[in-house]
């Protein structure tokens, strides 16, 4: 028969439901309603790995998230998860589990001998030992170390399943669905407020599932039971189970974390592994609960010495004996209850063995009449055994030297009292402070909406937490603006005793030395606290940094307050002057796909196309990403195409013929009003008030400190009617420009805008053969005189409204025609069979480049903010009469001094030679070692189909004033020197012939 | 500029496609559906002319036009969408009361004259009606505005960030329907975003 360490009955197991798992390859089974920590030591299973760094043998100490040491490799493959801890792991059938940290295998770990090494292995032995050479620190050392300690292993596989993230708000969120919480969520809920109470476990009671308590006269989980069947059935109240509060952010915002499908082999379908929640509580109530915390003695470690509360758990709940001959180890009166209920299930108690020398007379009484043997004024010297604890050596407290009396044993429950669980309180920016009366810290003033009740609060009596959290959720409500009367509070049975004298280290057998576990998870020892004190890391955060006390995936909340109080007790200093280290979310690890949730994939970040995309996509167009839109960039015609062929072939055909391309992405503005001219005439540097209705007019904007911002074109549509256009980059900005100075500048002004990128498919026409292409589809006159350079006109293609403009940034004739965007693809394809027969083609982003450069049109590489109207030659542009945006900063001195780095034209004079963009001008004079005395830069380069060589155009020292010279383009990466002759940016067409033809 | 007189339209192309199906999602508690032939008109009234131009569009549509922020007035074939203190957007599909495409705003030209620009944005928008008992679920996945029947009710309308995208949400009804409007070129990205968050309802 297996789980020979169950009870015959009790708990809140389901013996009609056996379910199968597997640990280390061997089969077991438990029941539904176990954890995977009680269902092993139900089969007697208490060795589940090897330690961090000394490859100890360990086993389960706790029963909750606490947990140092019980940690697995759950699950095989892609969905492995290193690192978990059994006690906080659902049983399901079918469950694998893995020791982690043991190589061959758990029982016999050959890196176990570093057990014996321990004396070199202190605090800070990395530091120390592995200091020299430097060079052998990330080549030889790292490898090493990183092998022979660690936890478990990464899969290498990706992870099938998904994560998702979910917002919601409430007036009163309850953190803890222990008495205190849900006495909380029940009061608030009563008031009518909007509460969410979240829980880390699926049965909910918190500790009325694990002890025995009665409520109102009720077994505390049948009263547990009730009161969560009341809230369920309420409206306004949302339960979350295997929920846990993780993090308190600034605003009162609250993360947690709620696996979903943690409790299943595999998620069901379209379910997700895990979701995190961000909640917005108007107020929070931390009903957290506490921690117990350890009595420290030598090999405090072995398998089968476990907390006391968790040994009531493990009895209780789940129905286990973690032992058959057990002792009691304690400070405090509250672990009496442990040989009380151990005895209950039938497990033998040796003794209690109380430190203090005057305990509770009543509770003394109860284990006489049990016949329970209690030893006082001694403790628990040192344990013995190898991978499972066999006797206890008691010692006096007084550390006398007399013979220490021996007691063999298979469990030692140890309780060293308890520590309120504070840390959602201190992220919350709150300070805890130290209460003498339970050895312990409670919370501080509060800094955001929250309050701690019950054990969170220090209250660990059932009554106070019944009574405190009604209180708390009573005036959370009524904070959140909720009234009604409070109830009664229900009356508790057994209120418990938790008096406790502090007993932070016993004193060793002999006076010997043994191993005395402060830091379970990291093998953080009593003599490595105080070697760190010795040495100078005496605050508790240089303590925790340089012994590695309170890190990794239990952060310490079993052993931060026992390494404090050693701390102190090696500065000789009270526990709070001490201090405490900040507590940091999360408070239990936290997947890292959970902070993603469905941002990865082809979800990472959205992506925008254009009407066109479908059809750029069919041609097997190379598209390029232009912030979040995809361009197409260049049309393969064939395989071996490279995109030098592509964009001298979509030159010519532009340069020689008709060709078109997509332009949705530039950023449209529509400006209506009364002063749009004059709003327009103020942000750009050139005239505004006299353009004529059915007009374009090329426009520069500045920024407030003189550089220019962008440049694009605006069109006069009707007497108070603009339409602006930005480049695709500077889309949002310029808008938020306008409404900034519209709102908070001139609000005089009788102007009103938005944005209509979206609306419009545009596609410029550009070519000799333009007019000639647009004469078949569109409905208004082209001819020159009609439709001169700069016109722009509403119009139909075929059947589809348009609006035209005769604009160009290629230099050829050309137009651009503007259609709503949902007609957009059927534009383009009346456009490209119209011109089938002359060859029209389409052309990417890379042949606009080449022709833009050739064109010397500025662009993003010139616009790099650091530029003047001057420095770009467009000053010519501006009028210095009026007002506009910038026209003051770009007048201060250093604006106009010489020196400027200034736009002109780049020729390579030596052929079959490319230049580079980032390439420095430098004198000949200069080498490629001493670019620092460099002239200036190439911003943009192509090689030119027109000139046939290589161009540029280039940001240079008094560059305007150059034309001619020659210097050399350095591009030292590469060790590249090319020579190239200084000329005028515009390389085609310098009068501007073609686009006015 | 549309011209109402035509008889012939010429047909306006999803920016969904090629999601091509009736419903994006059909499952029993969840359906997202493409608003087909949307109509989207911006009115932006000119200075002092909010009130007047609010009355001028109740006028003419014959729904109270919202001027409190966060509210959508509607009748059952056209909503008004409280934008910003001086703007609205009035959301109809085109084949609703029979309308031609174009005559909406024909119809809020006219009524507004000079006291407010009348914008068109008709195809620069995509609208997607998500709806059924998980829809709200659906919601809180992507957007963190509160959307709990207490705060968020028929008839209110918010401009967030839903799916890390800039959308409007309308709720239409207490189902509850939600209708969101996101800029076009970004319809794709946002849709699967919305259909991701639904899978996890196909077996409800």
């Amino acid at each position: 028969m297996t789980q020979k360490f169950r009870t015959t009955d009790g708990g809140l197991i389901d013996r009609n439901r056996p379910i199968s798992f597997t640990f280390d390859g061997k089969s077991y089974q438990g029941y539904e309603g176990d954890t995977l920590a009680s269902a092993l030591l139900a089969n007697g299973v208490h060795l589940l790995g090897r330690s961090f760094k000394y490859h100890r043998p360990r086993g389960i100490l706790a029963a909750g998230s606490e947990e140092p040491n019980a940690m697995v490799e759950l699950r095989t493959g892609a969905r492995k998860e290193p690192n978990t801890r059994a006690t906080t792991i659902e049983l399901f059938d079918g469950l694998v589990a893995k020791s982690q940290n043991c190589w061959p295998s758990l029982s016999f770990d050959i890196m176990a001998i570093n057990n014996l090494f321990s004396p070199l292995l202190s605090a800070g032995f990395y530091y120390k030992t592995f200091m020299w050479p430097v060079s052998f620190w990330t080549n030889v050392y790292e490898h090493i170390i990183r092998r022979a300690a660690g936890l478990g292993t990464a899969p290498t596989e990706a992870d099938p399943d998904h994560y998702e993230q979910c917002h919601e708000h409430c007036d009163v969120l309850v953190v803890g669905a222990g008495p205190a919480g849900l006495m909380a969520a029940q009061a608030a809920a009563d008031k009518g407020a909007r509460v969410i109470i979240a829980d880390e476990h699926v049965l909910l009671g918190g500790s009325l599932n694990s002890e025995d308590l009665t409520v109102s006269g009720k077994p505390g989980n049948d009263w547990a039971a009730a009161q969560v069947a009341k809230l369920s059935a309420m409206d306004n109240v949302h339960i979350f189970t295997r929920t846990t509060v993780f993090g308190y952010y600034d605003h009162n915002t609250v993360a947690a974390i709620e696996k979903v499908s943690d409790h299943v082999a595999v998620p069901a379908p379209g379910k997700p592994r895990q979701r995190m929640w961000i909640f917005y509580p108007k107020q929070v109530v931390i009903a957290a609960g506490a921690t117990e915390r350890p009595l420290i003695f030598g090999n405090n470690d072995i398998p089968g010495i476990m907390l006391a509360a968790a040994v009531r758990t493990y009895t209780n709940q789940y129905g286990v004996k973690p032992g058959s001959r057990a002792i009691v180890v304690t400070n405090n009166s509250d672990a009496y209850r442990t040989a009380i209920d151990l005895h209950g299930a039938g497990v033998t108690v040796v003794a209690v063995v109380d430190s203090r020398t005057h305990p509770d007379a009543p509770l003394a009484a109860e284990l006489a009449s049990l016949s329970i043997e209690l030893i006082t004024g001694k403790t628990v010297g040192a344990a013995g055994g190898g991978q499972r604890v066999a006797y206890a050596l008691l010692v006096s407290t007084q550390g006398d030297t007399e013979e220490p009396q021996r007691i063999d044993c298979d469990l030692i429950a140890s309780s060293g009292g308890w520590n309120p669980n504070l840390h959602l309180h201190s992220q919350s920016g709150a300070k805890p402070v130290y209460n003498e009366a339970i050895f312990s810290f409670v919370p501080g003033q509060s800094r955001q909406a929250e309050v701690c009740v019950g054990a969170a609060n220090g209250s660990f009596g059932l009554q106070e937490c019944l009574d405190q959290g009604l209180a708390a959720g009573a005036e959370a409500a009524k904070l959140a603006g909720f009234k009604g009367k409070n109830k009664k509070p229900p009356k508790a049975g057994d209120d418990g005793d938790y008096s406790i004298e502090a007993l932070w280290i016993s004193p060793t057998p002999y006076n010997k030395s043994y191993k005395q576990f402060v830091d379970q998870q990291n093998d953080v020892k009593v003599s490595d606290v105080n070697l760190a004190a010795q040495e100078g890391y005496d605050s508790v955060e240089l303590l925790k940094r340089y012994t590695t006390q309170g890190m990794a995936t239990d952060q310490g909340k079993t052993s931060n307050v026992n390494a404090l109080a050693i701390l102190a007790g090696q500065r000789g200093e009270p526990i709070p002057d001490v201090g405490i280290t900040t507590f940091r979310p999360p408070y239990v690890p936290v997947a890292m796909g959970v902070f993603a949730g469905h941002t990865v994939g082809h979800e990472f970040m959205p992506v925008r196309h254009t009407a066109i995309h479908d059809w750029n996509k069919k041609q097997g167009a190379v598209f390029i990403e232009a912030g979040l839109w995809l361009r197409a960039r260049y049309y393969p015609q064939s395989p071996s195409d490279t995109m030098t062929d592509c964009y001298i072939r979509e030159t010519n055909n532009t340069r020689n013929n008709v060709a078109m391309i997509d332009v949705s992405t530039l950023g449209k503005i529509d400006i209506q009003g009364p002063d749009a001219a004059e709003f327009l005439n103020r942000l750009y540097i050139n005239n505004w008030l006299k353009l004529p209705i059915g007009k374009v007019r090329y426009g520069v904007m500045l920024r407030e400190d003189g550089m220019v911002f962008d440049d694009g074109t605006t069109s006069r549509l009707g007497e108070n009617h603009y339409f602006m256009t930005t480049t695709t980059a500077n889309a949002a900005p310029v808008l938020s420009h306008m409404e900034y100075y519209h709102q908070t500048v001139w609000p005089d002004l009788d102007v009103v805008f938005c944005s209509v990128t979206e609306q419009w498919t545009g596609i410029a026409v550009a070519g000799p053969n333009s007019r000639k292409l647009l004469k078949k589809v569109i409905d208004i006159d082209l001819d020159n005189a009609a439709f001169p350079f700069m016109a722009v006109g509403e119009c139909h293609m075929n059947k589809i409204p348009a609006r035209l403009f005769r604009i160009s940034f290629s230099g050829e004739l050309a137009y651009e025609v503007n259609v709503p965007a949902d007609y957009g693809e059927q534009a383009w394809l009346e456009l490209l069979e119209a011109g089938k027969e002359m060859g029209v083609a389409p052309y990417g982003t890379e042949p606009l480049g080449t022709m833009r450069i050739e064109k010397g049109h500025v662009a993003g590489s010139e616009l790099d903010g650091r530029t003047t109207a001057l420095d770009l030659g467009l000053e010519g542009l501006s009028n210095r009469s009026k007002h506009f945006i910038g026209k003051h900063n770009s007048a201060r001195p250093a604006m106009l001094a010489e020196g400027r780095l200034q736009v002109v034209g780049l020729k390579s004079l030596e052929p079959g030679r490319n230049l580079r963009v980032g390439a420095h001008l430098v004198d000949d004079k200069v080498t490629l070692e001493s670019v620092s005395q460099s002239q200036g830069h190439v911003s943009a380069t192509t090689f030119s189909p027109s000139l046939g060589c290589s161009i540029a155009l280039g940001l240079l020292k008094d560059g305007t004033a150059r034309h001619g010279e020659q210097i050399d383009a350095v591009f030292p990466l590469d060790d590249e020197k090319i020579r190239v002759e200084i000329c005028h940016p515009v390389f085609i067409d310098p009068k501007g012939e073609l686009v006015r033809a | 500029m549309p011209d109402t007189q035509a008889k012939e339209f010429p047909v306006r192309v999803s920016p969904l496609l090629p999601i091509d199906r009736d419903a994006i999602v059909d499952y029993k508690n969840v359906r997202l559906q493409e608003r087909k032939c949307l109509n989207a008109i911006q009115v932006l009234a000119y200075a002092n002319k909010h009130a007047e131009t609010a009355s001028a569009i109740s006028k003419a549509l014959g729904i109270e036009c919202p001027v409190t922020p966060g509210i959508c007035s509607s009748n059952e074939h056209t909503q008004i969408a409280w934008s910003t203190p001086n703007s609205w957007m009035v959301i109809a599909s085109d084949d609703a009361a029979g309308r031609n495409p174009g005559e909406l705003l024909e119809t809020l030209q006219r009524a507004v004259g000079e006291l407010a620009a009348v914008v068109d944005q008709s195809h620069g928008r995509c609208g997607l009606r998500l709806s059924g008992p998980r829809a709200r679920e659906v919601m809180a996945k992507n957007t963190a505005i509160d959307l709990h029947p207490r705060v968020f009710k028929p008839g209110q309308c918010a401009s967030t960030s839903v799916a890390h995208m800039s959308a409007l949400v309308i709720q239409v009804d207490d189902q509850p329907t939600y209708d969101l409007f996101v800029a076009r070129s970004l319809a794709r990205s946002f849709a699967h975003a919305i259909e991701h968050s639904c899978h996890e309802f196909q077996d409800d």
